[in-house]
Formats: C-alpha cells, sequence, structure tokens
C-alpha cells in the first residue's frame, strides 16, 4: 500500500482488478452463520392449542404428524389436552373418561409463535366433526401456504383463508426433535397421562 | 522467542517515533527507534542529527518485510509526514489487543503498558512514560541530555513490541491481522489530508471572545420559535425545564416525550437526537442546546494548511467503528458546523454514502426474503409504510420526506426490539399505532426475528459475538444488553463494509478526506470529480458484496447515493443550513462592525471575502429583466421552468436570504402549476442547485446552494 496513486484516466476500476483484490479478502473472510437455530435451544415449552391463532395466518410443518391417544378438558376457558400411553387407555375408560386418537399439527404464526394443534381423527365409522374435518384441510394447506382458520359459527365449521401471494417469507422452524416436540408440549408440563395418578387432571376429580 | 514459520516475513521490524502533536497539524517527528526481530539489528535516529532523517525509512518497507507497530495510525503518520511511502505490511497490535480484550475489563486500559500488564509483561513507570511525552510535546530546543533520554525511551517502545508480540501471536490471525494494519495506514493517510476547511469563516469562530458573543446572539436568534430560554440576573441565558415543557405541549409532543424514574423530562443527548428525528421541528432546538452546553469553544481541530485533523482511533468503539474526538472533528453533533467545510480552489468534494446500510446488512445477515426485497425496491422505509397503509401508494422520498423519516428512525429503532412506548415517543404516533407497527414488522420480517433471537443466544451461550473478518466481541462480561447484542452485528458489519471500501478506495487512488459512520468524503479535482464518484461507489459495492456474500459472485449489494460540491460551494447538512446562514450573517455583521469599529472604513481582506461569501464571491455580470417580459418570454418558449427560476431569485432579493418559502400561490398566478413546480424543484434538487426542506403540508422552503 503507498499514498501514491495509480488510477488510470477517469475511468472506472477495472472489474478483473477488483476480483483478484477480492480473492485476496475472501481467504480470510469467514462465514458467520454458526448461530443459526441457537435460539431453540432455550425453547422449554410448546402450547397446545385448539387451532394455530384466533385468524392469525401460520404454516404446518410438513413432517410432523404423530397420531396420539389423547384425552381434553375444559380448564376454566382454556381446553386443555392430555396425551394418554396406549396402557392408560384401558383404566381411564373404566372410569368412564374415552380416549381418542388426535393427529398432532405442528404449526408457527406469521410472528413466530409455534404451537401443536391436535385435530381428533375421524372415528372406526369414518365420522368426524366437521369443525375437525375442516380445521385438518386448513392445516393441511398450511403446509404449502400462508393460511389463516376462521370460525364459520353458523356452519359449524373452519372456512381457510390464504394469505395474498408473497406477503410472508417462508417460515423459520425451530430445529427441535420431533421427540423434543412431543416433550415440550406435553411431558413436561404433565400433560402425559402414563399412570393412574389422576391428580393433574380436575376433569376426572385431580387438583 | 518468535518462530519464524509464525512470522513469514524476511525481515520484521518493530518501530515506534517520538514527535510533538500540535492541534490539528500533522506530527513534527523528533526521533525514531526500531529493532529487527531476526537480527536484532538496532536504529535510533534523531531527525536532526540524520538530515531530516533521509527521504526513505532507514528500514525495509517492502512486502518482505513487516511493520510491527501500536497504534499504526500514529506511525503511519510520522512516515506521511517525512514525505515517506507506508509500509506495505503492517502489523499493529493495538487493534489486535483491542479484539482481543473487546468487552472485557482491562483494568490498566488498551494502551501499550495495558496490553504489557495484559499478558504479564514488566513495565515501565506510567508516570515516567507521561512525563516524556509531556517533555516532548513542549518541542523543541532539547539539550543533549534529553535528546539520549527521549532516544532511550522511545527505544525502550520498541522493545515493548519485541516482547509483545510473541505472546500476542498465538492470538492473531495474521491474514486478518494485516487487513486491519492496512486499514489503519489508509486512515493515516485519511487524517493526512483532512477534510478542508473555509478558514475565512473558521478564524472568527475559532476566537473565544467572537464566539462567545456569537453564542450568546444565536439564544434569542434560534429559540424564538421555542421559547424556552430565559435570560437570568447573571445576564446568561438558561434552559428552561418549564418552559420546554408548555412548548411540547403546543407541538403535542409532550406526552410522548421520555421521562426518567422520577417523572422529569429526559433531557439527555441520545433523547434529544431521537426526537428531532421523528420531529425536525426540534432539530434546531437540539442544536442550540448542543451550542450551549458543549460549545464554550468552537474546538475544532484545524492546521495552518486549512485541514481538519484529529486522531480517527480506529477500532475503538465496541463494533470496530473509528471514534474520532467529537469536539474536534468537523462531523459532530453540531452540523451546521459542517457547512466550514469548503473545497479549495479548483477541487470538489463528495459525500458519498450507503443508502439504508443497516436496513440492508440485517436483511442479507437475517436471510429474510421480505427484507431483502424491501431493501432492494429502492425506498424500503416508504414502502413499509406502504404496505402498513400509512402512505399512499404514490408517495415518494420527495413528497413525503418526513413520513420517510419518521419510518427510517422506526424501523431501525424496532430492529433493536425497541419499546412500543418509546416507538410512539420517537414517532410522535399513538401507543396504538406504535403496537400495529410493531407486530406489522414482526409479521413481515419474522426471519430476521428468528436469526436476532438466534445471534442473541448464541452471543450469549459462546460468549462471544464475532464479524466475519473475526472482529469479535465478548459478552457476559460487560456486554449483557439485549439491544446492544442485537445491535452489534449490525454496526460490526456496517464497519467492516467501510474498511474494505476504504482500503479498496485507497488502492486505486480516490483521495479520501473522511469516514463517516456509514459513508466518505472524498475529494478530486473539478473535471475528475464526477469520475472518482462513480469510481467510489463502484468500490463501496464492491466492498459490500465482499462482507455480504459467503462466495464470490453473490448478489447481495448495497446502493449508495453521492452529493457532490464544487468550489466555490460548500458542503452543507440540511439539518443544519438555517444555524449556519445565521452563524454566516452574523460573522459579517461582527466583522463590519469591527472595521467600522477601527475606524479605518474599510473592510479587511478577510472581511471582504467573508462578506462576499454571503452574497456573492465578487460582482459578476447579471441582467436585469421585465417581469412582464420574461412571462411573455417563457411562454413563448413554453418553458414553465424559466418562469420557477426567475421566481426562485426572486424570492430570494425578496426575502433578503438564500434560504425562503415557495408557495405555490404566486407561480400559479403566472401560470405555472404545483406539478410542474414540483419537478422543476426535484430536478434542480438532484443537480444540487438548490436544497429543498419538505414538511407535509406545508411551503417548501428553499435554499439556493451558492447564492
Amino acid at each position: 500500500m503507498a499514498d501514491e496513486t495509480k488510477r488510470s484516466d477517469l475511468k472506472l476500476a477495472p472489474e478483473e482488478e477488483l476480483d483478484e483484490e477480492e480473492k485476496e479478502f475472501r481467504a480470510i473472510r469467514r462465514n458467520v452463520d454458526d448461530a443459526k437455530g441457537a435460539s431453540a435451544a432455550g425453547i422449554v415449552t410448546i402450547a397446545v392449542s385448539k387451532i394455530p391463532g384466533k385468524n392469525e395466518f401460520f404454516r404446518t410443518h410438513p413432517d410432523f404428524r404423530p397420531v396420539v391417544p389423547m384425552v381434553n378438558c375444559e380448564v376454566g376457558m382454556e381446553k386443555h389436552y392430555f396425551a394418554v400411553t396406549k396402557e392408560m387407555i384401558e383404566p381411564l375408560a373404566a372410569i368412564g373418561i374415552t380416549v381418542a386418537d388426535h393427529t398432532l399439527y405442528l404449526t408457527i404464526t406469521s410472528r413466530g409463535a409455534v404451537r401443536i394443534v391436535p385435530v381428533r381423527r375421524a372415528d372406526a365409522e369414518g365420522n368426524q366433526n366437521e369443525y375437525d374435518r375442516t380445521k385438518e384441510i386448513g392445516l393441511r394447506a398450511g403446509e404449502r401456504k400462508w393460511v389463516r382458520l376462521y370460525t364459520d359459527m353458523e356452519n359449524k365449521c373452519y372456512m381457510v383463508f390464504p394469505a395474498p401471494e408473497g406477503r410472508f417469507d417462508d417460515p423459520v422452524w425451530p430445529e427441535l426433535k420431533h421427540a423434543k416436540i412431543f416433550r415440550l408440549g406435553f411431558k413436561n408440563k404433565g400433560r402425559l397421562i402414563d399412570s393412574v395418578d389422576l391428580s393433574s387432571v380436575p376433569a376426572v376429580g385431580g387438583a | 522467542m518468535t518462530a519464524r514459520n509464525d512470522l513469514p516475513f524476511e525481515q520484521v521490524w518493530c518501530v515506534d517515533f517520538e514527535f510533538i502533536s500540535k492541534p490539528g497539524e500533522r506530527p513534527d517527528v523528533v526521533c525514531l527507534a526500531a529493532r529487527e526481530l531476526w537480527t536484532g539489528r538496532t536504529l535510533q535516529m534523531w531527525r536532526e542529527e540524520h538530515e531530516d532523517l533521509g527521504s526513505l525509512p532507514p528500514y525495509a518497507i517492502d512486502p518482505n518485510a513487516l511493520f510491527v507497530c501500536y497504534v499504526a495510525n500514529a506511525e503511519c503518520a510520522c512516515h506521511l509526514a517525512l514525505g515517506w511511502p507506508l509500509p506495505a505490511r503492517i502489523l499493529d497490535l493495538s487493534p489486535e489487543f483491542r479484539n482481543v480484550t473487546n468487552g472485557r475489563l482491562v483494568p490498566e486500559g488498551k494502551g501499550l503498558l495495558g496490553a504489557l500488564t495484559y499478558y504479564g509483561l514488566d513495565t515501565r513507570n506510567a508516570q515516567f512514560k507521561e512525563a516524556m511525552q509531556k517533555r516532548i510535546i513542549r518541542g523543541r530546543p532539547f539539550t543533549p541530555e534529553e535528546r539520549k533520554q527521549i532516544l532511550d525511551y522511545c527505544l525502550e517502545d520498541a522493545d515493548d513490541l519485541v516482547r509483545l508480540l510473541p505472546k500476542m501471536l498465538p492470538h492473531i490471525d495474521l491474514g486478518v491481522a494485516l487487513y486491519r494494519g492496512e486499514s489503519v495506514g489508509c486512515l493515516a493517510l485519511i487524517d493526512h489530508r483532512g477534510p478542508p476547511i473555509d478558514m475565512a469563516n473558521f478564524a472568527p469562530l475559532a476566537d473565544a471572545r467572537a464566539w462567545g458573543a456569537i453564542r450568546d446572539d444565536m439564544v434569542p436568534a434560534v429559540d424564538a420559535q421555542y421559547g424556552v430560554y430565559v435570560r437570568g440576573a447573571d445576564g446568561e441565558w438558561h434552559f428552561s425545564v418549564e418552559r420546554l415543557e408548555v412548548y411540547l405541549k403546543r407541538e403535542g409532543l409532550l406526552d410522548n416525550w421520555p421521562r426518567t424514574e422520577t417523572g422529569k423530562l429526559d433531557l439527555k443527548r441520545k433523547t434529544w437526537e431521537n426526537q428531532s428525528r421523528g420531529h425536525p421541528q426540534l432539530e434546531n432546538l437540539r442544536q442550540l442546546r448542543h451550542v450551549r452546553d458543549k460549545m464554550r469553544k468552537v474546538k475544532l481541530t484545524v492546521g495552518a494548511d486549512g485541514r481538519n485533523r484529529t486522531v480517527l482511533w480506529p477500532f475503538k468503539s465496541k463494533t470496530g467503528r473509528t471514534q474520532p474526538k467529537a469536539s474536534q472533528w468537523i462531523f459532530s453533533p453540531a452540523v451546521w458546523l459542517r457547512s466550514l467545510i469548503k473545497p479549495e480552489p479548483g477541487q470538489a468534494i463528495a459525500y458519498i454514502d450507503y443508502s439504508a446500510k443497516e436496513f440492508g446488512i440485517a436483511a442479507n445477515l437475517s436471510g429474510d426474503k421480505s427484507m431483502w426485497e424491501l431493501y432492494a425496491s429502492g425506498e424500503p422505509y416508504l414502502n413499509f409504510a406502504k404496505r402498513g397503509g400509512m402512505a399512499p401508494n404514490g408517495a415518494t422520498k420527495s413528497t413525503h420526506a418526513d413520513l420517510r423519516d419518521r419510518y427510517k428512525v422506526g424501523l431501525l429503532s424496532i430492529q433493536y426490539r425497541v419499546s412500543a412506548e418509546t416507538l410512539a415517543g420517537r414517532l410522535g404516533i399513538s401507543l396504538y399505532e406504535a403496537h400495529e407497527m410493531l407486530n406489522q414488522h414482526h409479521e413481515l420480517f419474522a426471519g430476521y426475528w428468528r436469526w436476532s433471537d438466534d445471534w442473541l443466544a448464541h452471543s450469549l451461550d459462546t460468549g462471544v459475538m464475532r464479524t466475519c473478518f473475526d472482529w469479535q466481541c465478548r459478552t457476559g462480561i460487560l456486554e449483557f444488553n439485549e439491544r446492544s447484542i442485537r445491535n452489534w452485528p449490525i454496526q460490526a458489519t456496517g464497519a467492516e463494509i467501510l474498511r474494505v471500501a476504504i482500503i479498496l478506495g485507497t488502492r486505486h487512488g480516490i483521495e479520501i478526506l473522511a469516514p463517516v459512520h456509514d459513508a466518505v468524503l472524498i475529494q478530486a479535482p473539478i473535471d475528475r470529480i464526477e469520475t472518482d464518484v462513480a469510481r467510489m461507489q463502484q468500490i463501496m459495492a464492491r466492498a459490500s458484496r465482499i462482507v455480504l456474500n459467503p462466495t464470490m459472485g453473490g448478489t447481495y449489494e448495497l446502493r449508495t447515493d453521492a452529493k457532490i460540491v464544487r468550489y466555490p460551494d460548500r458542503y452543507s447538512d440540511p439539518r443544519g443550513i438555517e444555524i449556519w446562514n445565521w452563524v454566516l450573517a452574523r460573522l459579517t455583521e461582527q466583522a463590519t462592525t469591527d472595521a467600522a469599529k477601527r475606524g479605518d472604513g474599510l473592510m479587511d481582506a478577510q472581511v471582504k471575502q467573508r462578506s462576499a461569501s454571503s452574497k456573492r464571491k465578487k460582482p459578476e455580470p447579471f441582467v436585469q429583466v421585465p417581469w412582464w417580459w420574461i412571462k411573455m418570454a417563457a411562454k413563448a418558449a413554453r418553458s414553465p421552468a424559466t418562469l420557477v427560476l426567475v421566481e426562485l431569485l426572486y424570492a430570494r432579493w425578496k426575502a433578503k436570504s438564500s434560504t425562503f418559502p415557495l408557495p405555490n400561490s404566486r407561480l400559479k398566478a403566472l401560470g405555472v402549476s404545483r406539478d410542474v413546480k414540483r419537478r422543476v424543484l426535484r430536478d434542480l434538487e438532484r443537480r444540487q442547485v438548490i436544497l429543498v426542506k419538505r414538511s407535509a403540508r406545508k411551503t417548501p422552503i428553499i435554499t439556493l446552494v451558492g447564492l
């Protein structure tokens, strides 16, 4: 490097010369993308809710799709979902609690809120509540595009509205394994019924 | 002992200079000492004893030799002052030490002694070092004993480098360190030049008595529209918080003004800056406060050659940006003072800045496509407002300048997770609107927020943040602040881009005069300025590509804007024009009074020059033309632009000022529609013939440049 200039004569710098200089810098440049996914390590809970968010646009994870026996109960204004292990289905039935298979969907809203949405599956005869059926349609549509669910009270179903093209970017999913997602949504919150101790289930006489 | 494998150079010179430093001047070199690492060869040279130290350095500076020093900008400044070329390979241990300790506690400071202590090496007495420095600054003549003492002291500094180097080497990535060293060398060159200052107007401002009078007179003149200063019994002007409250209430700004924990109005510098960005009507008051509180004297350091020089302090800030002392630097918070920058005869200067740089960098680092699309649209701030329905689809930078500025402040604040309350205060919007804006940002840029959360988590987990050129900052020791951590990668990446741009610009012969946050000031002869600007813009675009893309041929690139000022015009910042015009008028008035008091009846050369710069440089040919004729001729020639031009001159004459409002009504009477007026003004503004200050629903304020 020196003070004296090597100017050619009022011309732009030759691109080849800049290319050579760029290579010099490239040799010492390093990528700084090692932070990617770091915030996922701090996630200690995932909400489980009836819908991804009232009138909020969301996307559905294309791979997370476990089918889990579940029971739900109303706690105040909220609906709480409990996953049930296979061994516990019969003991619960014995005390009059019906367990039904639910498909779990992982959703993310446009603002980044991650939720698990359980949808009750059709019964052995193929009957399924219209709310559940249309909700599932919406959740499936969310795999490909941003959509929102709207509760149509008159027709007792959900309506599915897609977001205008290009309104939102592709979703960024937290880097969590499926087992951990399930653990954060149920087990860690005491919402996995895997023993006869039902103290945490108010609907069946718990605290 | 340092192994040759660690430093693959034929020669490694540890060098130190002693020099007399005078404000604004280039260093006056007294002596040098140098020690070669492999051979132990020693140089101790007193300037007067060695014919001004010769025309070339007494050590090798080619690419096979390494130049090791501490605070290389000083050593390089000495090279330049002696007329020597800069070394090809510079290893400056100061930024390397700062890099190692950035975000850490360094009780002994970040100077050479601090570094020696940090690595457990013996140091000389700090008081002795201080005494020696003081003696050197006092200047010549030096007694023979003093000469010997200073030479020995200088060699000790060079020897300290010899001891420090092996301790630091394991922490240094040589390739990156040489890049940083080259950037410091470039900054020394920049400081060697310095921005040109209009000495005719600077001299009276630098005079304490004259400045004191102007400073006092400025209060009633600028405060007239605010009414927040009161003159006390002592005859001094005092800022009245009660009156400020009244003013803010009148303007509808009181509710959103931040308050301290005790409920008083928050009057911190940062608050004023934020508020005046959101509410431009406060800008003059902010500057007046700065003048009253911080500028008892104009401490701008200007050399006898009319150049502003101060140590630029490379890498001083946490983000690796330069941090010159504000009071000595022309690009200080007193923006009106920047009008003192004036190219020399035959020369032009250009201010080239990256547009929406922080927004663009955030989009790039996070990989958020929506954010980048908005950046690529050319007007991210206004387009964001349009998406939220806060601006009509046809809004442009010139039609909605205020709204754009507000959204610019808003978007950048949101990026660093500002609260809805603060945002409402900054933008003068309701809390509800602020929440809406925050929601909108989170929705639209969810990818950015995911990345920002990841960055925060990763930085706190690993305890360190890094840029792509390995500038680092520790977290969890001094740095815990969430906003600061989220902001760091964007600012630090911005610093890297500017550094690469400065290095490339210097290599390609651009005469850079100053780095200014995300911009550079360059100079060139008038006939070459446009080419140099184009070349620098090309280089700045390339610099951004180098930093923002992981591989060659990447497409992330930042745009730049340029503003050229040719002699005899002066540089100006639109925010400071009003105050500058007032100061200029006051200077002329003062000079006239002084001349009259001297009784000579004639203005001296300086007065003439100042007077001329506020009116015209010298009487030049002009024409007088009847209005009816120009109106008729313009219509015949179908040139409404001519009518606008003549109306501008007429309005200036009538206002007795180069700054004046230009209402639609007068032009309408001449048959010029407001659309035509807008088009012509925009055209003239783009060509920098005029400056236009626009406010929503208000008549634009025009300033004729150079008249």
